[in-house]
């Protein structure tokens, strides 16, 4: 048999199975569509169970004398032999042939060449256009040539060619020629042995569901963009602060925002009471009021600290469902029934916070749908058509899991393609 | 010879900082000085393998070294290296100021030429390992372990408590997953278990390391054997007990009163005579499993599809697949949020007062029968496993495993994992990941011989009373006590040098960190800073080589600009750190002594988080004492996710 892997996706569950696998002496090609790793875990800052950075990952053999795991921008990612990365790459088709597949890919240029850029930035520096950073909620300003998270891998920085103006400054300034605006996009076939989809998921955005008054009031955000607000290297510098620049003093949030509902998406989302949590232990560090509304707190044991932080810093707790969000002189209220107290409450806050569900990244893209089972997860092996899967692509987790998750199909992929019997 | 490396990074560093004067002030002390425009690219890397002999040492002038450091291992042998990062660490965060950026290079760079003098190779070495796996059975995921390992071709022991049998597993993992699908996993993985090696009985003592572990098995007939094992599983499974208001429902007085698991058995796939209602009392205060969850739902809806009336009270149920609740519901399980507050036995059945916490309520309900969910534990003999193999439990007895985010399988003792409901209740499909994730490790110590390099602790006999605080302190089991004396086991070290701040005689010292070169840096740091800066405060920050030079580098890239008399000396780990090394720094001028480390309970090495902690507030203790301000010394954590801490803890001063 062959020993060359496909990996899907970039994000903590992809980088630790083509770790994993290129550890165990595989062939490794890491296909990611953005510019850079970390996939959702690049958005979020600080995470549970650890309370610590989104971006460690587990250390590679080839780095381990000693280390356990390093930051994204310490690990070999991108460096190591076994592994090749190929970042703002689609997959474009997956075809099967015998035992073997021809996975294509088409890379989008990054106008950036990664093995000339030194990372001195400059030309971030030189460039003139501006335009609103969407990591950051559009509330800060980015240039078109940029990089989207501090320490995201590769460090190179990439050209949003939309609003590029092609002055060629940031070609100017370049000593090192490793701009090239001409740059075309690239396609290639690779034969692979084995498929992983680690395609993960996305929070699916509230503006689609009625009642939470999202898009209509900017103060209402999802959990996800609260992590941007909160994390210090972005847009507010930690400050949690209203689209008006008001510092917020109250927040409400509402968890299973469309999720558990026969109406919307119907499961569990898994990992969102926790990181609700987590958020909310954060807010009250700031000094910020924070009332959580919910149906049941399903907080895994392992982040059990979680619930009991949140309880001992004073987080009001009101279990029951919001009908809905209403704008009251530009704030929104939130309007809910505490079936507790069997009392109907209306919350005014300076900021409303939705747990949207998360749904899967693969269900867009018509490349994997003959791989997706319910609600477009995946299953972790499907045997018949002989691709893998893991992370949160087979359904919504939380890092432990689809750490360990991805360690697990590693071993398997392992054992097909070289293990015995 | 001594050289050093100095990078602009395509021009850009010397615009930030004044490279002629560096240049100036540094030569008397490098034999060699040499300017490059790029040192991480072709071009740059190449003017230094030309410039540089096998035995030179060598300091790096550059971005950080995680970014500079990796192409350069690739091209060059030496390893008497430094790095400095005048990148990240001095020119971007101060861009403000840079004649006193220019200057804390300079200093920077006088510590490095006084650590390059004081630099040892690292010691290197390769340990043969033994390629055989124990599994410590009882659970299902030890019968996975075993299968996976053989079918790797990894020679593999698979010990079982006495007594145990197909049967025995089934009833222990009866929570795991509907009763088929267990049923024809467990069919499956034995018979892939034909050819390999079952042990039934105990195992004594447990001795050596990673790689060979001698481990005394003791068989049911009283034979005795010692085997050598590369590494071993624990996957002794679960087992269940009643919870504490199972007396209270009367379990045990009352025939009619028994365990949910029980009354499945007893009424396999019988319908309901006539309508009988069934109470399930949930206990209302012990946080329930998700599996405990799954399989509460399973069981009543099963009983509910059947004909039974069942009624769940209960508080929290958790379950990792929703479609269960609401196939329960569907089905006509009625569930009562509340707690079974009495029940009381008489010739109609049992009269059950239940409080509906929900809505502040009390009724009555009549019940035919009352059944108890089990809980879900480890099983009894854990603890005495544990203590056995010296691995940690939790507060559940659970085994603990080293860092719950990303280390699922990985106990506090190298060599040795822990797989499936050993570590805590799960799914059968998740005890079989489990499973795999322990076999994977296991799989990578045995599979090749265990090659490692670092700076080690060194330990002087002559110095050493043998007051085994070096063997209390290492958190990785890397000293040990043989013949009366302390002996380093360098296949479970992490070069952290924690041994080095426990020892109360200083007879550990750790390889190019030792205290003379502490001092004579700390030395050359303050005299060099007086000489450019004058009177001007400065600082030292004591980071570990980890989370807090991460957070330090991070700092540069998110432009978080801070004070420049500010000192970054490199502790492989923070635990590392000892009050002399404090009180060294304040002697020497400093104003400060920030002591950063790893977040709480997140130190790579495992407690240095702690002890960095306790080091700190012993030393101000010292300081308060005799008169001085504790204030000076602070300890403080530091992460890549939170790159304004150096900010915070160094403030910009005017």
């Amino acid at each position: 048999m062959g020993d060359t892997v496909v990996v899907v996706g970039a994000g903590l569950a992809g980088i630790q199975v083509s770790h994993q696998l290129a550890d165990l002496g595989l062939k490794v090609h890491l296909v990611e569509k953005e510019a850079t790793v970390g996939g959702l875990s690049a958005h979020l800052g600080k995470v549970f169970p650890t309370d610590d950075c989104a971006l460690c990952l587990d250390a590679c053999e080839e780095l381990f004398s000693g280390h356990h795991r390093r930051c994204q921008y310490r690990s070999l990612l991108g460096n190591q032999k076994k592994l090749n990365l190929h970042t703002l790459t689609e997959i474009k088709s997956i075809k099967q042939d015998g035992g073997r597949f021809s996975v294509s890919l088409k890379t989008t240029p990054r106008y950036v060449m990664l093995d000339r850029c030194v990372v001195c930035l400059e030309c971030i520096n030189v460039c003139d256009v501006e335009v609103p950073d969407e990591m950051n909620l559009g509330r800060v300003m980015r240039k078109a040539i940029y990089r989207s998270i501090p320490q995201g891998v590769p460090l190179a920085p990439v050209i949003d060619m939309n609003s590029c103006t092609k002055c060629t400054k940031c070609v100017d300034v370049c000593k090192v020629g490793a701009i090239d605006l001409e740059q075309r996009s690239k396609t290639r076939t690779i034969k692979a042995d084995a498929v992983v989809l680690a395609t993960g998921v996305e929070e699916r955005s509230p503006s689609i569901l009625p009642g939470y008054a999202y898009g209509l009031c900017k103060d209402v955000l999802t959990q996800r963009e609260l992590a941007r607000l909160l994390d210090s290297t972005g847009a507010t510098n930690g400050k949690v602060l209203t689209a008006s620049g008001k510092q917020v003093e109250s927040v409400t949030m509402i968890l299973c925002a469309g999720s558990r509902d026969l109406n919307a998406i119907d499961y569990c989302s898994q990992a969102c009471c926790t990181y609700s949590l987590k958020h909310a232990i954060m807010l009250r560090e700031q000094g910020v009021g924070v009332t959580i509304c919910y149906m049941d707190l399903r907080v895994p044991l392992h982040s059990h600290s979680f619930l009991e932080r949140a309880r001992e810093s004073d987080v009001t707790f009101v279990r029951g469902k919001p009908d809905h969000v209403i704008v009251h002189e530009g704030s929104p209220v939130t309007i809910v029934e505490d079936t507790e107290a069997l009392k109907r409450l209306e919350i005014e806050s300076d900021l409303v916070v939705l747990a949207s569900p998360l749904v899967p990244h693969a269900a867009e893209k018509e490349v994997f749908n003959s791989f997706l089972g319910d609600y477009g997860f995946a299953a972790r092996h499907d045997a018949p058509k002989g691709i893998y899967a893991c992370g949160t692509a087979t359904g919504p987790t939380d890092i432990p899991a689809s750490v360990a998750e991805a360690n697990a199909v590693a071993l398997e992929v392992y054992m097909a393609l070289k293990g015995g019997a | 010879m001594k050289k050093l490396f100095l990078c602009t990074c395509n021009g850009t560093l010397n615009k930030l900082l004044d490279f002629t004067k560096i240049g100036k002030e540094v030569k008397a002390l490098y034999d060699v000085v040499e300017v490059v425009d790029n040192l991480c690219l072709e071009e740059g890397l190449t003017k230094l393998e030309k410039g540089l002999s096998e035995d030179d040492r060598l300091a790096i002038g550059a971005c950080s070294s995680q970014i500079i450091g990796v192409p350069m291992k690739q091209r060059i042998k030496n390893d008497l290296v430094t790095f400095v990062p005048l990148r990240e660490q001095v020119g971007w965060v101060h861009v403000e100021e840079k004649e006193s950026a220019t200057n804390k290079a300079i200093v920077l760079l006088s510590d490095a030429s006084v650590q390059l003098d004081h630099m040892e190779s690292p010691t290197e070495f390769t340990e043969s390992v033994v390629d055989r796996v124990l599994v410590m059975g009882g659970g299902i995921a030890g019968l996975k372990a075993a299968s996976d390992l053989h079918r790797l071709g990894v020679e593999v022991t698979l010990l079982e408590p006495s007594g145990q049998n197909n049967e025995r597993y089934l009833q222990t993992s009866v929570f795991m997953s509907d009763t088929d699908t267990l049923i024809n996993e467990l069919q499956a993985i034995q018979k892939t278990l034909k050819k390999v090696e079952r042990f039934e009985g105990t195992f004594g003592e447990v001795t050596g390391q990673t790689g060979s572990y001698d481990v005394t098995l003791n068989g049911v007939n009283g034979n005795e054997k010692i085997r050598e094992y590369g590494a071993i599983i624990v996957a002794s499974g679960n087992q269940q007990y009643l919870p504490r208001s199972a007396k209270k429902m009367r379990h045990g007085k009352s025939e009619r009163v028994v365990t949910l698991d029980s009354l499945m058995s007893r009424l396999k796939k019988k319908r309901a005579k006539e309508s009988s209602t069934i109470l399930v009392a949930v206990d209302f205060d012990a946080p329930m499993f998700s599996v405990e969850g799954s399989h509460l739902l399973r069981s009543t809806r099963n009983l509910a599809t059947r004909g039974y009336t069942i009624i769940v009270v209960h508080s929290d149920i958790r379950t990792e697949d929703e479609n269960l609740y609401r196939e329960a519901r569907d089905s006509g399980v009625i569930f009562i949020r509340g707690k079974v507050t009495r029940i009381r036995e008489n010739e109609k059945g049992l009269t059950c007062r239940i409080e509906n916490t929900l809505e502040s309520m009390e009724r009555e309900v009549i019940a035919d029968l009352v059944a108890i969910p089990q809980m879900v534990g480890p099983v009894n003999e854990t603890a005495l496993l544990a203590d056995k193999l010296g691995v940690d439990c939790d507060n559940n007895g659970f085994i603990r495993t080293r860092y719950s985010k990303m280390k699922p399988v990985q106990t506090s003792r190298r060599g040795i994992f822990v797989a499936g409901g050993a570590k805590m209740p799960m799914s059968l499909s998740d005890a079989m990941a489990s499973a795999q994730n322990a076999v994977l490790e296991a799989f990578k110590v045995v599979r090749s011989p265990l090659t490692r390099s670092g700076w080690i602790p060194v330990i002087d006999d002559e110095q050493c009373d043998v007051c085994k605080a070096c063997l209390e302190a290492c958190p990785n089991d890397a000293l040990r006590l043989m013949d009366d004396r302390i002996v380093h086991v360098p296949a479970h070290c992490e070069f952290c040098g924690i041994c080095v701040s426990a020892c109360p005689t200083r007879a550990i010292e750790f390889q190019s960190h030792r205290k003379e070169s502490w001092f004579a840096r700390f030395e050359a740091v303050a005299t060099t800073h007086r000489r450019l800066e004058g009177k001007k405060p400065f600082s030292f920050v004591f980071a570990c080589s980890e989370c807090a030079n991460a957070s330090i580098d991070q700092a540069g890239f998110a432009g978080k600009q801070y004070g420049t008399g500010s000192y970054v000396i490199q502790f492989p780990c923070a635990g590392m750190v000892s009050p002399i090394e404090i009180l060294k720094g304040l002697v020497v001028g400093a104003e400060h002594v920030i002591v950063a480390h790893c977040p709480p309970g997140g130190c790579h090495h495992q407690t240095g988080d702690h002890l960095s902690e306790l080091v700190v507030s012993f030393t101000r203790d010292m300081l308060r004492e005799i008169g001085q301000d504790p204030e000076r010394v602070q300890a403080t954590y530091m992460i890549a996710a939170m790159p304004e801490k150096m900010q915070k803890e160094v403030p910009v001063r005017g």
